[in-house]
């Protein structure tokens, strides 16, 4: 038997070296199949390892659990819905927890929340403004020092500005700005600040204030968990400032990217950007887009003069000085100008400078680790909700460091986010409906409004009295309201904490290879609880299904490939086949069996796909071992989070080298099904033809 | 306030008394009203017979002294429930004051809007903060604005030109177009303006720069009342309903009551006063 | 005289199209072991036909064919095949050797095929049939390299390694030079008197009626002289004493 086999393999073998170039073709094919095979589904893996380590060490989990009843799918972070989505409630964290914990397969289980809040920066002389009250409140006198020559430098770069303005178009408002910006910069109303503080203040406040630069408002997608547990489960997030939030805390843990990309100050910013791409390979002679980012740096630049600290001046002026060669005692702003004139040959050289000298002296970002912030949230309830949260510290996710959307999340406690997502409550009802019977208003529709409004006989215009009441000119007769109470309560039960609203669960699992059937059965507990449960994949919208798609893309491809594969070698077998015929006969009228015929057809592609598969999977091997030295760079910013990092080091593991030596098999087989046919139905007849 | 308070005085009992004859009347040719209408009522009225017209608006609203108001706001927005405010607010026409506090529902108490010059600034005692806000502001992130508000300044902001004589509901209203001043900052640039021939404003739509129209606003009822600093009738809207014609089936509705004309404490419009409201 | 070859009034018909053709028309023969027999005909004749019979390539249309007991047309493809490996030999006279198979490995497959003999039992075999044949030296050749004669022998040797009850040669000598083809018969004709193998040929050579114990005549699908009578002499010819094998 076993030497039949031998027989069939070295008739196969010889029938490959009789017919060369039919070999070659058709051998390259599979060889090309195999490597394919073997290269897309090793990237694949990488990506999808990639994307499991970005996404679901940072923040998913494995699978995610929420109500049944959501409107909206999941989508940790963000579909196109931005912010609103409706994703029901899941009432008690602490009454489904066990059920889901006592899942085979179950490592441990976080609950979470998303929620959209802002976050205002105001404009530069608002802010100065503010922190001069305050610091008039507590009587800092350095401080007040220092912030009314902040004052003073925005109202003198304010006055330039106005005074360029004014050179090209001059109008009533320009000139009454004018007016009181000199008035701002003149002795006398400093003078009148020690006096008077809150007279001065309010003059400044409500007369300089209109003429600064409006704030604006970043906002933040906030990830609302039980942090103790979130820091214990999700490695891979790292902090690179601050602390975690302690348990029993309110705080929030800002995402570093989220601070860099968004909120950081504006020259800084621009600075970065084009040092990243100068990174990649750009230069700022050659790309149109780094000249303007560096003009703009370079118009804001005069922010840094006021944002400077008087004593700092002299310091940062020397450094500029020297490093632009000029006297030191130019003007700061100039001086400014002229450093922001950069090009590739300086600009390593003054961006290391801005961080070293200026950088430190000045805030760079609105906020910084230890401040109390202020979030403001547009709560399910319909209502504004603004919350003060700590800052404990800035994190990143190990590997994403670079990626905007890495960090796009911020951390923040349980008891904050409840808060900021504000439910609708019964108490909340009650109310709005006892307000509405008092007022006792008709319902109007907006297509018949004109009529039912101006279509009756009544008077538009209605005699009413005055309201009486006792005293006179005390607005006594005001409604009287409740003290608030500011929302000063930074800490809580930490024990506590579960027993609340929560939108969904993370699950991380002991062995991720076993996803599905752990998921089947999360999804049987979770029926009768009202919850469902999906695969991280689902759970990050667009972002996990991108491996899906690249995955369904490459199998498409693939499967095309092997079914033209499957052509041409059917094709040139049949066509070796009827070539063949006398040999088949012969073989056939000596005795050979239809099964020997058909093996030794199927044979010669075995062979022949066997090594192709071989040498296909041989290179696929050796070209990611190759990519894996060098690393695939990540183009764009959503990728470096499918990659799991700014590159990609595939890997590729036994199981595609198999699947690729097996495809290209089972394609050889494929292929070879009706030609062996065709052979076994020679007629052994034909042999005693004989040739001429 | 060039009309004097004598005709204003005259005109109202006139009013009161010739209302329900009023209705009677055929409407086709504009009756002389408050307003005056053009002379012999045919001819279209020309751009300082509009200025004139819009000053008796202003007038009518406007007050000598202090004033103060209970409102209700209702928020209807598509496919939420509805969110309601009650304020009071407190208006200084001579210092150009505003200040608008918020009394319930309770998770609002305590908040407010000052206005000081052309600063609009809001306040949040839950987290102890000021914040500057613009003349867009959406006054508690309902459909209404500041100036719904605060006293009537169109004459000071706006250039009529007339449209048309027409019909709203029962009514006879005397259509004109407003446009924003140079150098004047308002919410609404554009104005669409129907006013009765008492000088009551019955409807307007405002317009974006492009012409968008972005809400329409009916006053279907006037408050009238004696003001002893002025001598003469205030006229404050008792209902304001206001559409919102970009996201279609969202409308704020404003109903004011109580008002007091009283003088108001000499400090009220300080950021101090609204922060001691909620200590 | 056990008959290893029993034809009874076998008629095959050939479908043409619509039409069917009769390529014989009720033929009647016995071959018996140890008999070195010639079929004679011209072509169309059903020469072809009857071999194809005999040979159990094919099964007729009516009748029966008895090979060595067994009824032909009552045998599965399978059986037949196998009857075909055990006890027949082929000898083409394209010799049909396997190309890309060495000499002895173009004579083990038989042997391969029919399974069940271990591997020295068999290449013993080969061994002594290639040297009985005169081939030994050649063992390792490929086809190519060899001369026709050589060929010949080799598809002898196939034919023989599984002793088979009777071998069938179609036209031996045709792709062959007369002397080679003179060796080739002269080989053949030693092992059947030696060994006493059956030969069947179907033939146009006259060498072959000279040699042949036995001349069957076919025209027009008939059997027109069974030989047993003895042999018709054919055209005269000075078959030449062969000279050594070559």
């Amino acid at each position: 038997m076993f030497a039949l086999v031998r027989l069939l393999v070295h008739l196969g073998l010889q029938s490959l070296k009789a017919h060369r170039s039919k070999t070659l073709i058709v051998g390259g094919l599979m060889t090309f199949g195999a490597f394919l095979v073997v290269v897309s589904l090793a990237l694949l893996e990488s990506v999808e390892r990639g994307t499991r380590q970005s996404v679901v060490e940072s923040i998913s989990g494995d699978i995610q659990i929420y109500d049944k009843l959501a409107k909206d799918k999941l989508s940790l972070f963000g579909g196109f819905t931005f912010g609103t989505e409706e994703l029901g409630n899941i009432p008690s964290f602490n009454k489904v927890k066990d059920a889901i914990a006592a899942v085979d397969n179950v490592r441990a289980v976080v609950p979470m929340g998303i929620a959209t809040a802002g976050v205002k920066s105001p404009g530069d002389l608002d802010h100065a403004l503010d922190d001069l009250r305050k610091a008039v409140d507590v009587g800092d006198r350095s401080q007040i020092h220092d912030l009314s020559a902040r004052v003073k430098s925005i109202a003198r770069v304010l006055l330039e500005q106005q005074a360029k303005q004014a050179a090209i178009t001059e109008t009533a408002a320009s000139s009454e700005s004018k007016v009181l910006l000199e008035r701002a910069l003149s002795d006398e109303l400093w003078a009148d600040m020690d006096r008077d503080p809150g007279g001065t203040l309010d003059w400044l406040e409500s007369k300089l204030g209109p003429l600064g630069e409006q704030g604006n408002q970043a906002f933040m997608r906030l990830v609302g968990t039980d942090m103790p547990t979130f820091e214990k489960v999700f490695n891979r997030v790292r902090i690179v400032e601050g602390t975690a939030v302690p348990p029993g805390a309110r705080g929030v843990l800002v995402g570093k990217s989220l601070l860099d990309k968004r909120l950081k100050f504006s020259v800084a910013m621009f600075l970065d950007l084009v040092h990243n791409e100068r990174t990649k390979g750009e230069t700022i002679a050659t790309s149109t887009v780094l000249k303007e980012t560096l003009q703009k740096a370079q118009r804001a630049s005069p922010r840094i003069a006021y944002l400077l600290p008087p004593r700092e001046v002299p310091a940062v002026k020397d450094a500029l000085a020297k490093e632009l060669a000029q006297p030191p005692s130019t003007e700061l702003v100039p001086l400014l100008s002229s450093f922001f004139q950069m090009d590739d040959a300086n600009f390593e050289r003054r961006l290391k400078l801005f961080y070293d000298v200026i950088g430190p002296r000045i805030q760079l970002y609105p906020f910084k680790v230890g401040d109390t912030i202020t979030l403001s949230s547009f709560t399910k309830s319909g209502y504004l909700k603004s919350m003060n949260v700590k800052v404990y510290g800035v994190y990143t996710v190990q590997g994403l460091d670079e990626s905007i959307i890495a960090g796009a999340l911020s951390l923040v406690d349980l008891v904050t986010f409840r808060e900021l997502y504000g439910q609708r409550t019964a108490v909340l009802d009650d109310e709005l409906a006892a307000m509405k019977k008092s007022a006792g208003i008709k319902e109007v529709d907006r297509g018949t409004a004109e009529a039912d409004l101006f279509g009756g006989d009544d008077d538009i215009a209605v005699t009413v009295k005055t309201v009486e009441g006792s005293g006179v000119g005390t607005g006594s007769s005001d409604p009287v309201i409740e003290k608030v109470v500011r929302d000063e309560q930074m800490t809580f039960d930490q024990n506590t904490v579960g027993d609340g609203l929560v939108l969904s669960i993370a699950v991380m699992l002991k062995d991720p290879s076993k996803l599905r059937a752990t998921l089947a059965a999360l999804s049987k507990v979770c029926e009768p609880l009202g919850l469902q449960a999906v695969d991280w994949q689902q759970a990050t919208g667009f972002i996990g299904q991108i491996t899906l798609v690249v995955r369904a893309v490459l199998m498409t491809a693939i499967f095309i490939l092997f079914l033209v594969t499957i052509v041409i070698l059917n094709n040139s077998m049949v066509m070796a086949t009827l070539e063949r015929v006398s040999e088949f006969g012969t073989l056939r009228a000596i005795g050979a069996q239809r099964g020997f015929v058909n093996a030794m057809v199927v044979f010669e592609t075995a062979v022949l796909g066997f090594l192709s598969g071989l040498f296909g999977a041989g290179l696929g091997v050796a070209f990611v071992t190759w990519l894996h030295g060098v690393g695939i760079p990540a183009p764009a910013d959503l990728l470096q989070v499918v990659f799991g990092g700014p590159r990609l080091y595939p890997t590729v593991e036994a199981s595609n080298v198999v699947a690729g030596l097996v495809a290209t098999l089972i394609v050889g087989i494929l292929a070879t099904l009706y030609p062996a046919r065709l052979a076994t139905r020679v007629q052994p007849v034909v042999a005693m033809q004989g040739k001429d | 306030m060039s009309l004097s308070p004598n005709i204003l005085g005259a005109l109202c009992a006139l009013v009161a008394v010739a209302s329900p004859l009023a209705v009677a009347a055929p409407t086709d040719v504009p009756q002389p009203g408050v307003l005056g209408g053009p002379p012999g009522g045919g001819a279209v009225p020309g751009e300082a017979d509009l200025v004139q017209m819009l000053k008796v608006v202003d007038d009518r609203q406007a007050n000598t002294g202090d004033y103060r108001s209970i409102a209700y706001l209702e928020q209807k927005e598509k496919g939420k429930a509805d969110t309601a405010f009650e304020v009071v607010f407190y208006r200084r026409d001579a210092d150009d004051k505003l200040m608008i506090l918020f009394t319930k529902p309770k998770t609002e108490a305590g908040k407010g809007y000052l206005r000081v010059d052309k600063n609009l600034f809001l306040y949040d005692p839950t987290v102890g903060k000021w914040e500057r806000r613009t003349e867009r502001e959406r006054i508690g992130g309902t459909n209404s604005n500041r100036q719904d508000f605060d006293e009537s300044r169109l004459a000071v902001e706006y250039t009529p030109k007339f449209v048309a004589m027409e019909k709203l509901g029962k009514h006879d209203v005397t259509h004109m177009t407003l446009s924003m001043k140079e150098g004047v900052d308002v919410a609404f640039p554009t104005v669409e303006l129907y006013i009765d021939k008492d000088g009551n404003i019955l409807k307007r739509e405002d317009k974006a720069l492009s012409g968008k129209l972005l809400r329409t606003t009916y006053y279907p009822k006037w408050n009238r009342i004696y003001s002893e600093s002025k001598k003469g009738d205030v006229y404050i809207p008792g209902e304001i309903r206001i559409f919102d014609e970009v996201e279609k089936g969202n409308s704020t509705l404003i109903q004011i009551r109580e008002t007091d004309l009283r003088p108001l404490d000499a400090n009220l419009f300080t950021k101090a006063w609204l922060e001691s409201k909620s200590r | 005289m056990s008959a290893i070859i029993e034809v009874q009034g076998v008629i095959k018909d050939y479908p043409l199209g619509k039409l069917s053709v009769r390529a014989l028309h009720g033929v009647d023969l016995t071959i018996a072991r140890g008999e070195f027999t010639a079929i004679a005909g011209p072509s169309g004749s059903g020469k072809t036909t009857l071999l194809n019979l005999i040979g159990c390539v094919d099964v007729p249309t009516e009748g029966t064919v008895v090979f060595d007991g067994a009824v032909t047309s009552k045998l599965s493809d399978r059986e037949l095949t196998r009857l075909r490996l055990e006890k027949l030999g082929f000898i083409f006279q394209s010799f049909n050797l396997v190309a890309v198979l060495s000499v002895f490995q173009n004579v083990e497959l038989p042997l391969l095929l029919q399974g069940g003999i271990g591997n020295d039992e068999r290449k013993k075999r080969v061994v002594d049939i290639l040297d009985r044949v005169g081939i030994g030296k050649y063992i390792g050749h490929r086809p190519n390299e060899l001369s026709g004669g050589q060929r010949q022998r080799v598809a002898i040797a196939r034919a023989l390694v599984t002793r088979p009850k009777l071998v069938l040669a179609d036209e031996p000598t045709a792709n062959l030079d007369s002397v080679t083809g003179g060796q080739i018969l002269g080989l053949m004709k030693e092992l059947n008197q030696q060994q006493g193998v059956t030969f069947l040929f179907s033939t146009h050579d006259h060498r072959v009626m000279e040699l042949a114990g036995r001349i069957v005549q076919v025209q027009d699908g008939r059997v027109v002289d069974d030989g047993k009578q003895g042999k018709t002499p054919t055209s005269a010819s000075a078959a030449a004493p062969t000279p050594a094998a070559h």
